[in-house]
């Protein structure tokens, strides 16, 4: 026998073994918990829907003790589909980002003890993030050009994001085990050490990063309106003058309204607006143009497919100027290439607008729904979270 | 409506901030600022969309490694794209006389302009060479329950308009195969727009000759705008008569009184 050969009967051998104790683990959960998981909770998740997940998923929690954990984790499994840690944890925070904590079913207390330690990791792991920051790193380097600083202050949004989903986590993973229903004399002191954790200091410590980081966010403007006078001074490039323009009039605006702001900085920047105003109204006209662009070739209104704005819009200035903007700066792909997720949805406006039909004939009202067009229908859908 | 549209307020903006800019600037800041626009991706945008033959070789090549030759950019083309929008919004659902006109760009992006508008006749066109909607339509006309005849009409009127001002010997100049094929498919977009139109005016004498003489001031403000369009651009000589194919009006109307006189509409 050589080498492949028995190499394939040690795998062989190893896959009937997990099979057959992922047999004998599922064989140990009820036939009825089964089916429930495989007919609710796996579809609801593999239609990314935390809240029916959840609601298929919590109450199931009553019918599994710690030992039967793993037994689920390996049905799980055959589904592609995550632990049942894991698998709670995720939708919970994901109703907690999404702001529809209050719609999640009560935990059961063995949910609270599965959940409530991940979260504290998580929370721990963003706190720990503080070390190798590059904006808060003890080693950070100081950034040499504009685009340095944009990925910088990117950087430090991602950061202010993740904390601030960490602070709502920790809020909702307090409440859910001070609010816990249980016997507590059935609980080890493993189990009480989990239900009785404060959250408390963790808060602290993600309030205080907050804070930390707002200090550097400011310290870096200061440095990059600096930067920018210097460059809008000695600068042949006509673009880095135009972007160090930019920055004084923004980050100028900025400085004059902070507390104890520098004095001889703030009057650099009223000095160097005034000696370069022309230069700083092109890059008002450049950057207030190509923003204007941006909503109009990105934005997607609340009707008619992402292409109209409500009728308010005719009446208030908030709905007129109001629109779903993409989170992350879009790339636009090739409308030619179908694998592709198009970006914009629409390539061009005036391929689908002729569609909207607000005239009629006869008194009955006919609403055209049918969208024929000659290069692709609307089947993707954009995520988007700000409107504004 | 018109106000309604998500990219009429942002590219009208957008053209009279960016408009300001190329006024008060220099050519050498002009091309620094064009390529400053080169350097970000979210500002470019796909040409071509018409161009079948393109399509066909991008999937027969099936690679991503080299970038799309009908990706464009730079500020030119992102003025053009405003522009090609914001004229088309007016021509679908104003009375602007001249749309892409009113829109036209400065030298900086004609080239540009004109290639974008081409692009657009052409994806409508063979939009509508390939769409059984506009078929059914023909088959089934236009009545209270189905006003996918207007809608039809509309699309028209916004392709006209674009083949119309890619026409216009002011823009950027077209080879003279370019002015026939353009003007070919003009003639028969203005006979489908007739077609529409008598349809219309077809389906409005119908209602009227009923008992739903209530309704009469709806029906006639329900096309109007087209109508009057039309009146306009026959005065102004914009527009002629031709004769309909028969075959595209082939839903029969028992109760119609007169057969309505078949022409082409100007806008």
């Amino acid at each position: 026998m050589n080498g492949k050969q028995t190499a394939g009967i040690v795998a062989t051998l190893l896959l009937f073994l997990v099979s057959t104790q992922a047999a004998a683990d599922q064989a140990a959960l009820s036939k009825k918990l089964v089916l429930e998981i495989n007919e609710k909770v796996i579809p609801a998740y593999q239609a990314g829907k935390p809240l029916t997940m959840l609601k298929a998923l919590s109450p199931l929690m009553a019918r599994i003790p710690e030992d039967r954990v793993e037994a689920v984790d390996s049905l799980l499994a055959e589904h592609q589909a995550p632990t049942l840690g894991e698998l709670l944890v995720d939708a919970r925070v994901s109703l907690v980002q999404q702001g529809f904590a209050k719609d999640a079913p009560r935990a059961h207390y063995r949910e609270v003890l599965l959940t409530s330690t991940a979260m504290k990791d998580r929370i721990e792991t963003v706190l720990a993030e503080k070390e190798a920051h590059p904006a808060l790193a003890a080693d950070a380097e100081t950034p040499e050009s504009f685009e340095d600083y944009d990925d910088l202050f990117w950087k430090i949004h991602v950061l202010e994001q993740q904390l601030a989903n960490m602070t709502r986590i920790g809020d909702y993973a307090q409440k859910m085990t001070t609010s816990t229903r249980v016997n507590r004399k059935r609980l080890t002191e493993k189990q009480l050490a989990v239900l009785d954790f404060d959250f408390g200091p963790l808060q602290q410590g993600l309030k205080s990063l907050g804070e930390t980081l707002q200090a550097r966010s400011t310290e870096l403007r200061i440095e990059r309106i600096r930067f920018a006078i210097d460059t809008i001074r000695k600068s042949d490039d006509f673009k880095q003058k135009l972007l160090a323009a930019l920055i004084i009039d923004l980050d100028g605006n900025h400085l004059q309204k902070m507390e104890n702001a520098d004095e001889e900085l703030v009057a650099q920047v009223k000095q160097t607006r005034k000696s370069f105003s022309r230069l700083v109204k092109k890059s008002r006209l450049l950057h207030s143009g190509l923003h204007w662009w941006m909503r109009g070739r990105y934005g997607r209104g609340p009707e008619g497919a992402g292409l109209l704005k409500s009728e308010q819009a005719l009446r208030s200035p908030q709905a007129l100027f109001g629109l779903y903007m993409p989170v992350t700066t879009p790339t636009p792909t090739d409308p030619s290439d179908r694998s592709a997720r198009p970006i914009p949805e629409v390539d061009r406006r005036h391929h689908y607008i002729w569609l909207y039909e607000y005239r009629q004939i006869g008194d009955r009202k006919v609403e055209t729904h049918s969208v024929s067009q000659s290069t692709r229908t609307l089947t993707s859908k954009t995520t988007m979270s700000r409107f504004y | 409506m018109v106000q309604r549209l998500v990219g009429f307020l942002e590219y009208s903006n957008a053209i009279s901030e960016l408009e300001l800019l190329i006024k008060s600037s220099s050519k050498k800041e002009l091309e620094a600022m064009d390529e400053l626009v080169m350097e970000h991706d979210e500002y470019t945008v796909y040409s071509d969309l018409a161009d079948k033959k393109y399509r066909r070789q991008k999937e027969s090549e099936g690679t991503d490694d080299e970038p799309s030759k009908s990706a464009r950019r730079g500020l030119r083309w992102v003025i053009a794209l405003a522009r090609v929008e914001l004229g088309s919004m007016l021509a679908a659902f104003t009375n602007t006389p001249r749309p892409f006109e009113a829109v036209r760009p400065t030298k900086f992006a004609a080239e540009q302009f004109e290639e974008l508008l081409l692009d657009g006749v052409r994806a409508h066109v063979q939009a509508l060479e390939n769409d059984p909607g506009l078929k059914q339509v023909f088959r089934t006309g236009v009545s209270p329950t189905n006003n996918r005849g207007l809608s039809y009409s509309r699309r028209l009127v916004l392709v006209r308009a674009m083949s119309r001002a890619a026409m216009n010997d002011t823009l950027a100049e077209l080879t003279p195969q370019q002015e026939r094929n353009l003007g070919k498919t003009k003639r028969r977009l203005d006979e489908v727009q007739a077609g529409l139109i008598a349809m219309i005016q077809e389906s409005l004498g119908t209602y009227r000759t009923t008992s739903m003489t209530s309704y009469s001031d709806t029906f006639v403000g329900a096309c109007g705008s087209l109508l009057r369009a039309e009146s306009r651009e026959l005065e102004a000589g914009t527009a002629t008569r031709t004769r309909i194919n028969e075959t595209e009006r082939t839903r029969s109307s028992s109760s119609s009184t007169s057969r309505p006189r078949t022409r082409s509409a100007g806008r």
